[in-house]
C-alpha cells in the first residue's frame, strides 16, 4: 500500500506571496463576485435572508 | 521562520493524521504524525523533515517569515478588502406591525408591548416610501434575484392583511419573492400568496408536541384560545401542499429539550418529512423563568444533548428531510461549522474568509411599522437604536449607521489576533452589546471548540463526496431564536 504523502492539501489557498493590493486587484472579483451566493449564506450560518441571493 | 499565529491543528480521531487549517490564507491539509508532532513543538535549527514538506508549510501560511505584528496587520488589511467588497450588497426586511397575537414568555420583543406604537400598521403610503427608499438603493442591480422578507412582530395576524397583501402585490410588481417568518396561527388568511413566485419560504416555530408547545406559544387572550399548536401543524400541511418552503423551527431550552423526539414523531405521523420542502432544525432560546432562572442552553449543551437522540434511533428532531445526515443538521444549531469547513474547500474557487458576522455589519436594512430603519433584527421597535427613517422622509443617522456597518474583526481589538477571525466574524453584535456593553466587542461562543470539534466530521464528509452546503433553515444570527 502507497505511503500516504506528509501533507495533503485540500484546496487552494489565498497566496502567500502577494500584496494585499494584488490580492484585491487580482481576487476581488472571484471572491467577490463568483462566491456571492455562498457569502450570502455564510452570513448567517443558515440560509441567506440578510442579503438576497 | 516561525509557525504562524493564525495556525489551527486539529488532530483526527482514530488516525495518525491532523487537519490543519490557516486562519488566513484559508488552506486546508490533512498532515501525517510526523508532521502533526512537528508543528505541536516545532524547532527549525536543524529542521527535522523534508525540506519539501517545509516548503509547502510555508506556502500554505503555517509557516511564516512574518513576526505576530505582520501577521496582525496582513490579517486586518485583508478584513477590510473583503469587507469594502461586501459592504454594497443590500437586504432588505419589512415589518408590517411589532404587534403579536402570541404571548411567548421568552419573547425578546417583549419590551415593545408597552410602547404605545405597539400595534401600529404600516400604511400604504409607508410601504410606497419602503419601496421608493429600497428602489434607490437597489437603482442599477439585476432584479432577477431579488427577494424581501416579512417579519414582525407577528407579520401574518390575520388583522394585517391589507398591508400585507399591498407590500407584496407591489414586490411582485418590482420582480420581488418573499420570505417570511411567521407563527403560522393565521397564515390560511394568506393562502393565495403561497407559493413559488410569491411567498416562497416559511420560518414557522413549533416548540415541541402540543404538551409543551401550548404551554409556551401561547395567543393573547383577545386573539382566541391560548392553544395554538394544532392551527399551525394544520397551517404547516397547507403550505407544504402550495410548494412553499417550510423550515420549522424550535426555540430549545432548559425546558422542553426533552420534547424533541416527541415532536420528531409528530414530524412523522403529520407526513411532513415527506415533502421535499419541508426541514426542521432547533436553536437556542434565551428565556428565563419567571423567578429570573436562566433557561438558555449554549450550543455545545445542545448539541451534547442532540447527539443521544440522534444516535437512538439513528435521526433526531432536528433532521432534515431528503439527503441531510443528521449530524449536519445538528450544527445548524447557532454557527453551521461543517458548511463553513467545507466552504473552505470549495475547488478551483479561494477560501470563504469573512471578517463580520451578519449582514447588519454590510448591507442589510430593516423597515419598520413607524418609518423606522434598523441593522439588526433583535433592536427592531427600540428607537434608541435606530439608524434612521424612509418615512416621511428618508433620513439615515449616518454615525449610527456607521457604527453597525463598521463592526469587524479587524475594529475589534479582541479579534485582531484571534485565529478565527475570518472564520467567526466576531459573533453575534447584539449578544454581545448584551454581555459586554459594547458593539464593539466579541461574542466567542464556544466558536473555537465548536469549530475544531466538527472539521472532523466535515473531513469524513468531504472525503465521502459529500461537498454539499446544506441551506437547512431561514435565520438571520440567532436572532430569530426567541422571536417567533
Amino acid at each position: 500500500m502507497e505511503k500516504p504523502k506528509p501533507i495533503q492539501s485540500l484546496n487552494t489557498p489565498l497566496p502567500q506571496e502577494l500584496s494585499i493590493e494584488e490580492f484585491e486587484k487580482r481576487a476581488r472579483m472571484e471572491i467577490l463576485e463568483e462566491r456571492l451566493e455562498m457569502a450570502c449564506w455564510i452570513n448567517c450560518g443558515t440560509v441567506c435572508i440578510c442579503v438576497d441571493n | 521562520l516561525r509557525i504562524s499565529d493564525y495556525t489551527i491543528h486539529i488532530p483526527l480521531p482514530e488516525a495518525d493524521q491532523a487537519l490543519l487549517v490557516h486562519g488566513y490564507s484559508g488552506a486546508v491539509d490533512v498532515v501525517n504524525q510526523e508532521v502533526s508532532s512537528w508543528i505541536s513543538s516545532p524547532t527549525f535549527n536543524p529542521f527535522p523533515l523534508s525540506t519539501d514538506v517545509l516548503d509547502t508549510l510555508r506556502s500554505r501560511g503555517y509557516v511564516t517569515e512574518k513576526t505576530a505584528d505582520e501577521e496582525v496587520q496582513f490579517i486586518n488589511r485583508l478584513g477590510e478588502v473583503l469587507h469594502r467588497g461586501m459592504s454594497n450588497r443590500r437586504g432588505f426586511i419589512m415589518m408590517p406591525t411589532y404587534n403579536c397575537n402570541l404571548r411567548c414568555f421568552y419573547c425578546f420583543e417583549t419590551h415593545i408591548r408597552s410602547r404605545p406604537y405597539f400595534e401600529k400598521v404600516m400604511t400604504p403610503e409607508m410601504i410606497d416610501a419602503a419601496y421608493a427608499f429600497m428602489d434607490q438603493l437597489t437603482e442599477g442591480e439585476k432584479k432577477s434575484s431579488r427577494q424581501i422578507t416579512i417579519y414582525g412582530g407577528e407579520p401574518l395576524m390575520r388583522q394585517n392583511y391589507e398591508a400585507v397583501a399591498y407590500i407584496i402585490r407591489q414586490g411582485l410588481e418590482r420582480g420581488y419573492v418573499f420570505k417570511t417568518i411567521t407563527n403560522g396561527v393565521d397564515l390560511e388568511t394568506y393562502a393565495e400568496f403561497l407559493g413559488p413566485g410569491k411567498i416562497e419560504f416559511l420560518q414557522i416555530t413549533l416548540d415541541g408536541p402540543p404538551r409543551l408547545h401550548d404551554k409556551r406559544r401561547i395567543r393573547a387572550r383577545q386573539y382566541g384560545p391560548k392553544a395554538t399548536f394544532a392551527d399551525i401543524a394544520q397551517n404547516i400541511t397547507l403550505a407544504l401542499e402550495k410548494g412553499v418552503k417550510v423550515s420549522v423551527r424550535t426555540n430549545v431550552d432548559a425546558l422542553n429539550i426533552d420534547g424533541l423526539q416527541e415532536l420528531q414523531a409528530i414530524y412523522d405521523e403529520q407526513r411532513w418529512r415527506e415533502y421535499p420542502n419541508f426541514s426542521a432544525y432547533a436553536f437556542p432560546a434565551h428565556g428565563k423563568n419567571p423567578d429570573g432562572k436562566e433557561l438558555y442552553l449554549s450550543e455545545t449543551k445542545m448539541v451534547d444533548n442532540l447527539i443521544p437522540l440522534q444516535a437512538q434511533d439513528g435521526t433526531c428532531a432536528t433532521c432534515n428531510t431528503g439527503n441531510g445526515t443528521e449530524i449536519n443538521n445538528l450544527v445548524d444549531i447557532g454557527h453551521n461549522f461543517i458548511n463553513r469547513f467545507k466552504q473552505l474547500l470549495a475547488n478551483g474557487r479561494y477560501p470563504l474568509l469573512q471578517p463580520y458576522y451578519c449582514s447588519a455589519h454590510t448591507g442589510m436594512f430593516l423597515l419598520g411599522p413607524l418609518g423606522d430603519l434598523y441593522a439588526c433584527w433583535d433592536h427592531v421597535g427600540d428607537p434608541t437604536c435606530q439608524i434612521g427613517k424612509y418615512y416621511p422622509e428618508v433620513n439615515i443617522n449616518e454615525e449610527a449607521l456607521a457604527a453597525w456597518r463598521g463592526r469587524t474583526t479587524f475594529a475589534i481589538p479582541q479579534c485582531r489576533q484571534c485565529k478565527y477571525a475570518l472564520l467567526c466574524g466576531g459573533g453575534c453584535a447584539y449578544q454581545a452589546l448584551q454581555h459586554n456593553g459594547t458593539l464593539y466587542s466579541p461574542n466567542c461562543n464556544n466558536f473555537g471548540e465548536l469549530f475544531t470539534r466538527f472539521a472532523p466530521v466535515a473531513y469524513q464528509e468531504y472525503i465521502a463526496g459529500d461537498h454539499s452546503i446544506r441551506h437547512a433553515s431561514i435565520d438571520a444570527e440567532g436572532a430569530t431564536a426567541y422571536r417567533q
